[in-house]
């Protein structure tokens, strides 16, 4: 009976990892192909080989844009900037909208946050005529417009620009992510720090914040892995490749007209994904928090 | 509200107000009538440098692959050349394909941030003259002699309300090709395949004669089904041919207008339904990748195909390069004027014409026209637009070009030169693009089998005349 109920409980165990697995196989062999080819001269499902198709070929010539085109270097810090500008302006931005939505009553609160709904559900291609006009009058704002260091400015044509559009694009996720956190967080808490005397702002950084560290890091990585990713915007809005990003970096690689080297596009592939599969690595943990909320209790 | 807060409020609204009203000033005046543009960029004073200065800038954009570079880095060469200006240019080929090049450079343009120079092709010259975005070319083409050795009737590709608008960089023909072995194999004798364009050029050969054709080989089985004649996979002008080739005329130059002919575009898009139907073309074809397009068709699978000339290049380099480049496709690979749809004319062939535009100081944010034009008179030489033409397989744009060695020993180049006496090009008119794009979304319609080609016809006329009203003639 029991050698039964052991046997019933390993086919309970091993039917859905089959299943999973299976599920998962074809994107697993896809991550492997892409190590694989970035190595190889060409490559036979997932064996490399050479160019007379027999075994073997592997060759670090696919990876010599590293050091063969300065370009990379300048691409990847400017998307390293866009990624780091992009966190720190959702998170700041959406974590206190978030409080306000959720503590403060004042007139059209609930209008706005349909509205930031709604927002969401536009797909940023449709608005991208209307933002480039945006961008372009930003671009004539003096100062900012378009002498600022390390950025640009905040107008068509800089890092900036695109950062701010795409900080925008975000927010609505960012404020719903964090309002979710703040609801879940006790009033008592804040009640005794605003009876003892503190200011609102006071709360909201020195308690609150603390207490939902979890989402902050969750909408934080959130945030960076969709600035390093990012393609639409820096593509449409960026005229030159010195300022542009590594997702547009790729497009570049994949000709209309001439055949694509498709193992250097996945080294530049890997090479983009490098950061992100570290960053996600150390960071998992906080994003499973996205879905069990702030601290709990209170009355 | 705390006082100190509300001063603080008011400070920032202030600030923030102060930053909106200076930039209103910043904002460069609306873009003059383009007819001013040419005048005062003629009259612009030339920017010499003396020696020890800085290099004068001028970039340049280019929409090329590896085989075409030389369409940027052609200017950049002859730069060193230019003796009146000390300039440095800045060249940028782009490859991610026309429509995003072309809505690149309109955003830039809009904004101030277009280069000196651009590439394009001749269609966007009424579009981007009329938004502001280029200089009239006249002023440069008197100032230097090397622009009288274009060729004249490339001049008229430039041309837009009686005003020239660049200098042609350069032209092509769009052969039909053929598979000469595979003619062979039908029992085809080598004089009837040497024959073959000739007999196109005559009109003796028409698409009706090609469909048999093709029809026949896959019957015999020497070609696959489907890939008895493969067209040009995805949008683009290349499909005008066939309107041509049935009689259809674009444009009436006397009331500037664009034409429409019932008929012809009737037998063009049962053309292009007729060569599915047959099964000499695959169901579903429009969209194909290029890649298996060029695959495809240079390693011989396919008996006929629609092409370009600067692809010979592109499949040598490219595609066959392991199989003998250029020889290998010189084994096989034959080329003629593209056929008429009706019997005793002549075939055609559509030329695009690039050309070399100067952008306005509106649309650059510089005054560099004067430099950008001294750049284009040495680019407009035979030793350099020889580069582009032979590397790539385009056509010359140069009377010289003939007889300048390295060119008149190409002998694809040489081959194909009698094609650009059968040509005709896309007019340049304003709503040519929204033209043609209804045009392509009906055929395509009638490829599909989506629309019988007699009700796309219509319905293609019935949306010509609501969208474009005046600017279209039905004949």
């Amino acid at each position: 009976m029991d050698e039964h109920l052991g046997t019933g409980s390993r086919w309970r165990v091993a039917i859905p990892l089959a299943l999973l697995t299976g599920i998962s196989l074809p994107i697993a062999v896809g991550y492997i192909w892409i190590g694989v080819s970035t190595f190889s001269q060409r490559t036979f499902g997932l064996v490399p080989v050479d160019s007379q198709g027999n075994v073997g070929g592997l060759t670090l010539d696919n990876w010599s844009f590293l050091w063969e085109d300065p370009k990379i270097w300048q691409v990847t810090l400017n998307t390293f900037i866009l990624a780091v500008g992009l966190t720190l302006g959702v998170v700041l931005i959406s974590a206190l909208a978030g409080y306000a939505l959720s503590r403060i009553s004042f007139p059209g609160r609930r209008p706005f946050l349909a509205t930031t709904l709604i927002l969401h559900a536009f797909p940023s291609v449709t608005l991208l005529i209307a933002i480039y006009f945006v961008l372009r009058w930003l671009a004539q704002l003096p100062l900012v417009g378009r002498d600022l260091p390390l950025i640009g400015g905040i107008g068509y044509n800089t890092l900036g620009g695109v950062i701010l559009v795409s900080v925008g694009l975000e927010l609505p996720l960012g404020i719903w992510l964090m309002k979710g956190f703040f609801d879940n967080i006790s009033w008592d808490i804040e009640r005794a720090a605003l009876i003892d005397g503190c200011s609102r702002f006071r709360v909201w950084w020195q308690i609150l914040m603390p207490l939902i560290k979890p989402g902050v890091a969750a909408l934080s990585i959130f945030s960076f892995i969709s600035g390093w990713n990012s393609f639409l915007i820096p593509y449409t809005f960026i005229t030159t490749m010195e300022k542009s990003t590594l997702a547009a970096y790729l497009r570049s690689l994949l000709s209309d007209t001439a055949p694509v080297n498709y193992s250097t596009v996945a080294a530049v592939g890997l090479f983009q994904l490098i950061p992100v599969l570290l960053f996600f690595f150390f960071t998992q943990e906080y994003l499973l928090n996205i879905f069990s909320g702030g601290t709990k209790g209170g009355t | 509200m705390h006082p100190k807060t509300r001063w603080s409020v008011l400070v920032a609204l202030l600030v923030v107000a102060a930053l909106v009203l200076t930039a209103c000033p910043a904002q460069p005046a609306a873009a003059p009538a383009q007819e001013a543009a040419g005048e005062e960029a003629a009259a612009a004073p030339a920017e010499e440098a003396g020696p020890g200065e800085e290099p004068l800038e001028i970039v340049v954009w280019a929409q090329a692959n590896n085989v075409e570079r030389w369409r940027a880095d052609g200017p950049a060469k002859a730069a060193e050349m230019v003796t009146d200006f000390n300039v440095k240019v800045v060249p940028v080929n782009d490859d991610s394909g026309w429509g995003e090049y072309k809505q690149k450079f309109t955003l830039a343009a809009d904004s101030g941030e277009a280069p000196d120079i651009v590439v394009s092709g001749h269609e966007d010259i009424p579009v981007w003259a009329n938004a502001g975005y280029i200089t009239e070319f006249d002023w440069c083409r008197e100032r230097y002699p090397e622009f009288d050795d274009v060729i004249e009737s490339l001049w008229n590709s430039a041309t837009w309300k009686g005003k020239l608008w660049g200098v042609p960089q350069d032209t092509e023909a769009r052969p039909m090709f053929f598979n000469k072995k595979k003619l062979a194999e039908m029992g085809w004798s080598q004089e009837e395949i040497d024959a073959l364009p000739e007999r196109i050029k005559n009109g003796e050969f028409t698409l009706d004669d090609m469909i048999a054709t093709a029809k026949e080989a896959i019957e015999k089985g020497v070609v696959e089904p489907g890939y008895g004649y493969w067209h040009r996979p995805r949008k683009g002008g290349d499909f005008i041919q066939y309107y041509a080739a049935y009689g259809g005329r674009l444009y009436d130059p006397e009331q500037d207008k664009l034409v429409i002919d019932r008929e012809a575009l009737e037998n063009w898009y049962a053309f292009q339904r007729r060569v599915v139907e047959e099964g000499i073309t695959p169901e579903n074809y429009i969209g194909t990748e290029w890649s298996i397009w060029h695959d495809t068709v240079s390693r011989g699978q396919a008996l006929f195909w629609n092409g370009g000339i600067w692809q010979w290049a592109d499949w040598a380099v490219n595609y066959v390069a392991d199989l003998g480049g250029e020889e290998y496709l010189f084994s096989f690979v034959g080329y003629a004027l593209q056929p008429s749809g009706i019997p005793g004319r002549p075939g055609v062939t559509l030329s695009h014409p690039l050309v070399y535009m100067i952008t306005t100081p509106e649309a650059s944010g510089k005054e560099n026209q004067d430099a950008a034009c001294a750049v284009l008179a040495k680019t407009t030489t035979p030793e350099i637009n020889t580069l582009h033409a032979v590397e790539s397989t385009h056509l010359g744009i140069l009377k010289s070009q003939a007889d300048y060695p390295d060119y008149a020993n190409n002998r694809f180049l040489s081959d194909v030169l009698y094609m650009l006496d059968y040509n005709f090009y896309q007019p340049n008119h304003v709503m040519y693009g929204p033209y043609f794009d209804i045009l392509w979304d009906f055929m395509v319609k009638a490829e599909n089998g989506e629309m019988s080609p007699a009700d796309a016809a219509n319905a293609a006329i019935e949306l010509l005349q609501a969208e474009l009203a005046d600017a279209v003639l039905v004949e």
